[in-house]
């Protein structure tokens, strides 16, 4: 009998995640039970902050590796957008110094796939690091009967004139940054409403910068 | 926001996981997020016992404890026992995707998911957002908690209007009330209008509930079908679907239609329940087997424990139970029995329960082959009914039913005597009476009025008239009593008259009896004594 691959990975992920939080559980017994200089506090803290980051991406990778899956569904709740945010905010200072300015009302909430949002954001303020930006900017355009966007706006360089002509940019193999843009556009159309599927929109800021909009139907 | 010390301090928690290291360090977590009084349980069981015991304000669950039941039926248990008021908060903890949660009922949604793995830092923004939406949600559950439903229905239209981050879920707040108070055109029009913007889950089961309660059946069954489709875990929607299949007597489809909500939630009891109904209904005796063996497994330390889970269970194993001796007979009598033990522990108090399972028990044993066994339940059950001051047919029938299979057929045949004066039987009653009177042989019963018949012939030789007659009369009362039978009678009858004196109704007891014997041929070896028995009666006739 043949290997479902995806069977193998999602079993090994799994695993991977019960380890993780396992690790993460042990470090914070560990803090409990020793007198830690301010020093070695503070190491400990970013041994604490790359475990619950290794945590988080492998439960992004196993929303991922579901998103592949042809029987895909996936689950709108309503959401409050600076709660699914605020992880993203912290893990980008902590470990990237990297500022993320929410600038919205901490109440506002709508229908979204938590899990996805997340994997887009998280996928977008990732490729904006790596191009060099310093500070990230999110804010949303509320539209009539429920449609919204949401804007994540950088202060790097901005993308290649290629990246934003370039037609595959969404493909997998299609650019420099084509896995995190495909994944964002992946999490983005399995959002559904009436037909309609939400969309990524990719442009440049008029002085520097790049803006990712996320259009949610 | 307010800070999550203040709205936890005093706050009664109870906190449910089954990994050891997991229920710890979440009290632990609590209690540095400012909780004071934290209780633990380890699964349904011990969580259901505290909640007995104790008013939580917040309940702490993990969705998936084990084996034994999960998180949903453990806040189902306590809402529908009122244990739970609405103005408490349960939050469900679920693994790595809540798109891999089941739905439970409308009425029994956790108010918010919590995904693990969690850190300290989501913990308390989680339950700050949480805490805060429910307190804003306060003056509308308290109500709720009051069954104040006019002042709730006021509330939510204030809270729609003035309150728009909070609509969608004051909206299913209002659905659900104008359903409780019976008006449908109203909660559909409100969930047509939810379902215009957005396509909720919950929005499209509660339309669906609405078309099923204003009659428009094929409407419901579509928009099920359809949610079924898009959201094959919202497991209410079987139910309901089950539930127009029935109405429409298409007993299959709704059989199949529970079987696939078990699958997808196989925990949850009055659903396994129900399908072990129908599918006993429909003599599909494999799926109600396993139905009722998993609502008596799951129901046994809950509120649904339910002496009916027993004794179907008991009954839905009697089709793997033969005289064989093979496994199956073996594991299928052994599991009967012990439902039954169970019943007559838990439910000694209730004769009508007591006497099915003995009822039940003495099926077993004759499919056993154990005739003994048999007729000892028999026994018990018979005494059971005799002390049941107005039995229903249903169980005189399946009390006749066992009579006849322990071979007991002058009983039976009494019995049936009695249901057929019933003027309350059912049509299906009616039929299992006509066919339960085919199987009583009258060969069978002529035997018992011959056994009656020796022990009269001994109380008559010693000189014991009155026992005598006592037991012809039992016997002269089945028309199957032979002739020699109803000679006897007459002659025990006239030697009593002789003894002491005649009296008219007596004679007229014989005069009955002759004319039952008819004519006997000259031929006949008994003819003389019938001669002689119809002359002594014409003796007596004349001295009175």
């Amino acid at each position: 009998m043949a290997i479902d691959i995806n069977v193998l990975l999602s079993a090994q992920l799994h695993d991977l995640k019960n380890q993780m939080q396992a690790l993460l559980n042990a470090q914070s017994e560990l803090e409990d039970a020793l007198n830690l200089t301010p020093e070695q506090q503070s190491l400990l803290e970013k041994l604490h902050d790359h475990s619950s980051h290794l945590s988080q991406r492998v439960v992004e990778l196993l929303s991922v590796l579901k998103m592949q899956n042809q029987s895909f569904k996936p689950n709108i709740e309503e959401c409050w957008l600076s709660d699914t945010l605020s992880p993203i905010v912290q893990e980008f200072f902590e470990l990237h110094g990297v500022n993320i300015t929410l600038d919205f009302d901490e109440d506002f909430n709508q229908f979204y796939d938590e899990q996805l949002v997340n994997i887009a954001v998280h996928n977008a303020c990732m490729n904006a690091f790596q191009a060099g930006a310093t500070a990230i900017r999110i804010h949303i355009n509320e539209l009539e009967k429920g449609r919204w966007q949401l804007h994540i706006e950088d202060n790097g360089p901005g993308f290649p004139d290629e990246h934003l002509n370039h037609e595959n940019a969404f493909t997998p193999n299609g650019t420099q940054n084509g896995l995190g843009l495909y994944l964002i556009e992946q999490a983005m159309h399995a959002h559904k409403r009436n037909q309609a599927h939400g969309e990524v929109r990719l442009q440049n800021l008029e002085h520097s910068g790049a803006q990712v909009t996320l259009i949610f139907p | 926001m307010a800070k999550i010390e203040a709205m936890l301090a005093g706050k009664r928690i109870l906190a449910i996981d089954d990994l050891v290291e997991s229920r710890s360090a979440m009290k632990k977590m609590l209690i540095i997020l400012g909780a004071t009084d934290v209780d633990i349980a380890m699964d349904g069981d011990e969580a259901t016992e505290f909640i007995l015991n104790k008013d939580y304000d917040i309940v702490i669950s993990d969705y998936n404890l084990g084996r034994g039941r999960d998180g949903q039926q453990i806040l189902e248990e306590a809402r529908f026992i009122r244990r739970l008021k609405a103005t408490s908060t349960f939050v469900m903890l679920t693994g790595e995707n809540a798109m891999d949660m089941v739905m439970g009922a409308i009425e029994y949604e956790p108010d918010d998911y919590v995904t693990k793995p969690f850190t300290i830092d989501i913990m308390r923004q989680r339950m700050t957002r949480i805490l805060t939406t429910k307190e804003q949600l306060r003056p509308i559950n308290e109500a709720i908690d009051r069954q104040a439903h006019g002042e709730v229905m006021q509330l939510c239209d204030e809270y729609i209007k003035h309150k728009p981050r909070l609509k969608i879920r004051v909206q299913r707040i209002k659905g659900r009330t104008l359903m409780t108070l019976k008006r449908n055109e109203e909660a559909l029009a409100l969930y047509e209008e939810i379902l215009s913007e957005r396509e909720i889950n919950w929005a499209l089961l509660g339309k669906a509930t609405c078309l099923y309660h204003l009659g428009k059946f094929n409407e419901s069954k579509k928009l099920l079908q359809y949610t079924i489709k898009e959201h094959p875990k919202y497991v209410q929607c079987y139910d309901l679907l089950a539930k127009i299949y029935l109405k429409g007597k298409d007993f299959k489809s709704a059989q199949n239609t529970l079987l696939r909500g078990t699958h997808v939630s196989p925990k949850q009891v009055l659903r396994q329940m129900e399908l072990g109904r129908i599918a006993f209904a429909n003599q599909d005796l494999e799926v109600a087997e396993t139905a009722f063996r998993q609502s008596v497994r799951l129901a046994r330390h809950s509120c649904y424990r339910n002496a009916k889970n027993y004794l179907f269970f008991a009954k839905s194993l009697q089709h793997k139970i033969s005289t064989t001796n093979n496994r199956d007979s073996r594991s299928g009598s052994g599991d009967a029995l012990k439902a039954l033990d169970e019943v007559k522990t838990l439910y000694s108090d209730t004769p009508e329960y007591l006497l099915e399972a003995n009822l039940i028990e003495s099926t077993t044993y004759t499919n056993l082959g154990k005739e003994a066994d048999a007729k000892v339940a028999a026994e018990k059950a018979e005494k059971l009914l005799s002390e049941i001051s107005n039995p229903k047919s249903a169980q005189q029938l399946a009390m006749a039913n066992v009579f006849l299979a322990t071979n007991q057929h002058a009983k039976a045949q009494d019995l049936l005597g009695v249901i057929s004066k019933r003027k309350d039987l059912s049509a299906t009653e009616a039929k299992e009476l006509e066919r339960t009177k085919n199987e009583i042989s009258e060969m069978v019963v002529r035997q018992y009025t011959t056994d009656i018949n020796d022990k009269a012939i001994a109380f008559f030789e010693r000189g014991q008239l009155s026992q005598a007659i006592e037991l012809l009369d039992q016997a002269t009362s089945y028309k199957e009593a032979g002739l020699a039978v109803l000679l006897n009678a007459i002659q025990v009858k006239i030697t009593y008259m002789d003894q002491r004196e005649a009296s008219r109704k007596m004679l007229d007891e014989v005069n009955d009896l002759l004319q039952r014997v008819g004519d006997i041929p000259s031929t006949d070896e008994r003819f003389q004594r019938w001669e002689l028995l119809k002359k002594s009666q014409e003796r007596l006739l004349r001295s009175l």
